[in-house]
């Protein structure tokens, strides 16, 4: 993909990420944020908390990456290396297969109140200015080191995908959690 | 891991939030719904929360834990209905006509329960429009969920009763194991395994 349509491609979903966390998740009350489908499934609040501290590492480091502009403006397709694709792929949404979240990462057992919610916006905020700045920048350019291995550099391109694909992946878990939040009879 | 003893205060407190999403009941009439539901049950996997025979008039809301609702016969036991988290569950006949229940309620794991008696739901509906009409809303649910099973079950082709839950209840299928939906759907697990491949 042309790196003008990928870049736009991630701020449309970004938006709706944040719409979808206002119209669905802010108006909840927060036993019902903090609701636990099954006492290993996470709330909402988790959901977004995981997201949280996925951001607080990775935000900061691509607003780093973006801010040194490309060397020369190139129309070059968006480039993945092996680990990029790998990742982009696995926190697909549509991808079913369950993974054990790292244990930094895991916020099981917190507890949680509304500043998850404020913190998620804030962050999109970042991320949305972040893609803004990325139109300047070359998303080849190796320039994110991986969180859990930080030796190994991702791309910016495929850094800003992977983030905004794995948040979508635990929105999606959280508004399959809101959907369970209704009485019915069973009889 | 054994449920917390003081889960009833808590699944009063979830009762409220989730009937605190039901646009006209009003805040009031929701907190003092909720404080009626002061029986508490624990059940351990197998236990019966509803036995054949027994009149049960309370009305049990989960507040987690999973059962089944079956029809015993002499050569299996049929399973009609599942009750999970957030679930409102009784054996219907025997709460709303005080008959003695045909149906079994077993707890297919730990579960934890809080339930109102039939006489306080019934004045709390008379002397509550709102709650009348949410109880109506429920009612019709539930009835025109009664009437799609009875359709599944008149598939001939298991396939197409599998295909009929799998677009009613997508989520069913993570949550109550394999050989009960299998019974639901009055096919034999085999098959089941069969046709989700």
């Amino acid at each position: 993909m042309k790196p003008t349509a990928f870049l736009t491609a991630l701020q449309t979903a970004t938006r709706q990420l944040v719409t979808t966390a206002q119209a669905e998740f802010e108006p909840l009350d927060l036993t019902l944020l903090n609701h636990k489908p099954a006492p290993s499934s996470w709330s909402i609040l988790e959901c977004l908390e995981h997201l949280n501290r996925y951001s607080r590492y990775y935000n900061p480091l691509l607003a780093k990456a973006v801010a040194q502009p490309a060397a020369a403006l190139s129309d070059k397709e968006v480039g993945y290396s092996w680990m990029g694709r790998k990742s982009v792929d696995m926190m697909q949404p549509s991808n079913t297969k369950k993974h054990t979240t790292l244990k930094h990462m895991n916020p099981q057992g917190s507890r949680l109140g509304r500043e998850v919610l404020s913190e998620f916006l804030a962050h999109q905020s970042q991320l949305l200015e972040v893609l803004q700045q990325a139109a300047a920048a070359d998303l080849n350019r190796k320039a994110v080191p991986v969180e859990f291995f930080k030796l190994l550099k991702l791309r910016l391109g495929e850094a800003l995908e992977f983030v905004v694909v794995h948040q979508q992946r635990h929105v999606q878990q959280a508004q399959r959690v809101k959907a369970g939040l209704q009485v019915q009879l069973a009889c | 891991m054994p449920p917390p003893s003081d889960f009833a205060a808590p699944a009063r407190a979830l009762l409220t939030s989730l009937l605190g999403q039901v646009p006209y009941l009003p805040a009031a009439d929701v907190a003092d719904f909720a404080a009626l539901w002061t029986k508490e049950v624990v059940l351990r996997r197998g236990d019966f929360l509803v036995a054949p025979g027994q009149t049960e008039q309370y009305l049990y809301f989960i507040h987690h834990g999973l059962l089944r609702i079956y029809y015993p016969t002499a050569s299996e036991e049929i399973c009609v209905g599942f009750g999970h988290a957030n679930t409102l569950i009784c054996s219907f006949p025997s709460f709303a006509a005080g008959l003695p229940s045909e149906y079994a309620i077993q707890a297919l794991r730990q579960c934890a329960l809080i339930a109102i008696s039939r006489s306080q739901f019934q004045a709390f509906l008379d002397h509550s429009p709102a709650f009348a009409r949410f109880w109506r809303f429920e009612l019709e649910k539930a009835l025109v969920g009664r009437m799609e099973h009875e359709i599944d079950l008149l598939m001939p082709e298991p396939a197409h009763r599998l295909a009929r839950l799998r677009k009613r209840s997508p989520h069913i299928f993570q949550v109550v194991p394999k050989k009960y939906l299998a019974s639901y759907l009055r096919m034999s697990a085999e098959t089941l395994s069969r046709l989700r491949l």
